[in-house]
């Protein structure tokens, strides 16, 4: 199994990102038909980061659209000296994420769908709840933090830059959470677990 | 390095030790990778969902210029500006200078394309908030196409309260009409039904600046204009029987007009009544529906209009009708031009005006020169959709038909009949009426889901086909006004209100 994914990209060294930030700079000075390169740069990135944590295909289309069409709205107030484009872009996403459960939740301390009980979860799509029940154990046990670094940096790919960024925590705070945590699950998961986890990819 | 080589490398940094767990972190990273789920965001979801981005950016930045143009007290309105743009085509193409449109920059989508919004995104439908216009157009509609039927009130029409006087249309008294449901029982679920908005045109900066950077019209240098917008086009075919084509990319449609300059003019010489009756058309001079219908879809073939996405066409022809049961036949007018409708459907349900008649595509034939006259209606077609309460209440949607639907049509009996003329209303189809939001001084059209009763009577004076109940709930709950009835000789004057 060849685990190599596009989206591993260190944006924030990369050429791409300097032409990422062109392109903003461009329509922030008005040429805003240049939006739509953004978007064909970012929309499936920002589907998956938003589906991993709904779980839901329509939700998941329903925030895709919400965090463009606010990134859309608000693309003059995006500083580049602040973060990256990427940052930005994510942290939309994570905010329409959170807003979604807090409207979903309002009493609960829910930031995504994996803090929701598996019983809660009926909007959870068959196939995925059969997939992830293997993980279920994995990364519900973690603090909401942990569980978003692992998911940042192992499913979106985002480097601990950038993960720092979105959380508002320091780069090495990410680096060493990310650590810990898998160091905690070398220990803790047994092997048996990891042979259902792999089942998958061998068959 | 691959995505484990990469966050393995991460943490050794952190941590060298961590190095003599490498098979572990390996196999452990390893399955959460196998657990990530394999999910691509749907292909036709990122489509209309960039469509509805790139028509809300170019909104954005229609009203980010406006905003500029204000701040700079500009002295030129849109309107002189597109003037201006119109000119800097015809110097253009006088041979100074050229300029091009990318083949690849389609302005206007041919093609039906709907992006999906979410709930009550268009806001405030304010459809009833249409002012006199499409009121006064729907009565007048009405009373032209029909000498025998002067509109009339019926009394069971409720009036607007809200308009103010100079709002409401004087009419002369109406008959009553009793409208009976006659089909079958109805049910209504859905509780949320989807409103489509059109997506105007989009207007070309890239055009508007080419245009005007070469643009020298002697009294103003139009290359001085900054970021200027391609907004409305007219050219003129100069040639016998030409077209002027119209094209307006702010609202996104295309006129097509016989240049009438380069059409014959058959009543120009005409100077007392005997010389215009003389040319006027009779009735065996007007070709079967099925050749007027021909020289349409020639015209529409010969200028590349796909009819693919309309339905089949029919002729608007009220006049025979009108002609059959009129008592004095030599007064009635035939027209030189036949209107055949190409009606529209969007998401398979057939497409209505206020009127209860099937919209869409309208080709103009001039019989008398047996060719097409103009296209009207030739519209973009990218729409929003968006999904909006609906009413599940029978009683209230059958209350509503019973009055003559939400856009009741008033009819003129013969003088000083009192009798109630009797209609029936079959089982209704679902389809969608074309309306108007208008909010901010704007103007949305609007495709509302609607059922359409279809009319019978024995009187032959009711002429409509059909009477919409719109579903949306905040559409029904707000009521169309109707003419307002005219003061009678013995209404004392101090009962007026002002």
């Amino acid at each position: 199994m060849d685990f190599k994914d596009e989206r591993f990209i260190d944006y924030n060294t990369s050429m791409e990102q300097k032409n990422i930030e062109k392109i903003v700079l461009a329509c922030q000075k008005g040429d805003i038909a240049q939006f739509g390169t953004l978007f064909d740069l970012f929309h499936n990135k920002i589907y998956q980061f938003i589906y991993y944590r709904t779980h839901h295909k329509e939700t998941a289309e329903d925030l895709t659209s919400q965090t463009f069409t606010k990134a859309l709205v608000r693309i003059e107030s995006y500083n580049p000296e602040k973060a990256g484009f990427t940052t930005w872009l994510y942290q939309i996403a994570r905010n329409s994420i959170i807003d979604y459960y807090r409207a979903l939740k309002p009493t609960s301390d829910i930031q995504d769908a994996w803090d929701l009980p598996s019983t809660s979860q009926p909007a959870r799509e068959a196939e995925l709840r059969i997939q992830l029940e293997k993980v279920n154990s994995y990364l519900q046990s973690l603090p909401s933090q942990q569980r978003d670094i692992i998911l940042m940096r192992v499913w979106d790919g985002l480097s601990h830059k950038e993960i720092a960024d979105i959380l508002g925590i320091s780069e090495a705070s990410s680096k060493m959470t990310f650590s810990r945590v898998l160091a905690k699950l070398t220990k803790e998961v047994p092997f048996a677990a990891l042979y259902l986890l792999t089942l998958k990819q061998i068959l | 390095m691959n995505n484990i080589e990469t966050i393995l490398a991460d943490l050794y940094a952190l941590d060298p030790t961590l190095k003599a767990k490498d098979a572990e972190l390996r196999d452990h990273i390893q399955a959460l990778l196998a657990a990530k789920p394999d999910i691509t965001i749907d292909a036709k979801f990122a489509s209309d969902l960039r469509r509805m981005l790139m028509a809300r950016a170019e909104q954005k930045q229609i009203s980010n210029t406006y905003s500029f143009m204000k701040k700079l007290n500009y002295v030129f309105g849109s309107v002189g500006l597109a003037a201006l743009v119109i000119a800097g085509v015809i110097v253009i193409n006088q041979g100074r200078q050229t300029t091009q449109l990318s083949s690849s920059e389609q302005l206007l989508a041919g093609d039906i394309q709907i992006s999906k919004l979410s709930s009550n995104a268009f806001g405030a439908l304010n459809t009833s908030n249409i002012g006199t216009e499409a009121r006064s157009q729907a009565s007048i509609t009405n009373m032209a196409s029909s000498p025998t039927a002067v509109p009339e009130l019926a009394p069971n029409v409720a009036m607007d309260a809200s308009l103010p006087m100079s709002e409401k249309m004087i009419a002369p008294p109406t008959q009553n009409i009793t409208y009976t449901y006659a089909g079958e029982e109805l049910k209504l679920t859905d509780t949320q039904l989807d409103v489509y908005k059109r997506v105007k045109g989009i207007s070309s900066t890239t055009t508007g600046q080419n245009i005007l950077k070469q643009l020298n019209l002697g009294v103003v240098d139009g290359s001085t204009f900054s970021n200027p917008k391609l907004g409305n086009l007219t050219l003129s075919e100069d040639r016998e029987f030409g077209y002027d084509i119209n094209v307006d990319l702010r609202e996104g449609y295309v006129n097509i007009y016989a240049n009438w300059q380069k059409w014959p003019q058959p009543y120009k010489d005409c100077k007392d009544e005997n010389c215009y009756r003389a040319q006027q058309l009779k009735p065996s001079d007007i070709p079967d529906d099925a050749t007027i219908i021909s020289t349409a879809s020639k015209f529409l073939k010969d200028h590349n209009i796909s009819t693919a996405k309309y339905g089949t066409p029919f002729v608007m022809d009220t006049w025979r009708s009108q002609y059959a049961s009129s008592a004095d036949k030599s007064q009635l007018y035939i027209p030189d031009e036949m209107q055949v409708v190409y009606p529209m459907s969007l998401a398979g349900k057939e497409v209505y005006d206020q009127g209860g008649n099937k919209t869409g595509l309208m080709v103009n034939v001039n019989v008398r020169y047996k060719r097409a006259s103009g296209v009207s209606e030739l519209t973009s077609q990218q729409y929003q959709s968006s999904a909006y309460p609906a009413e599940t209440d029978v009683k209230k949607i059958l209350d509503m038909a019973k009055k003559g639907g939400y856009f009741p049509l008033y009819y003129h009996s013969p003088a000083g009949s009192q009798k109630t003329v009797e209609a029936k209303l079959g089982t209704p189809t679902l389809a969608y009426f074309k309306t108007w939001q208008y909010n901010d001084g704007q103007g949305n059209e609007l495709l509302v889901p609607a059922l359409v009763f279809p009319v019978t009577s024995q009187d032959s004076s009711i002429s409509r086909s059909n009477i919409l109940v719109p579903l949306i709930k905040e559409i029904l709950d707000n009521p169309y006004g109707g003419p307002m009835p005219m003061m009678m000789d013995s209404a004392p004057a101090a009962n007026i209100k002002r």
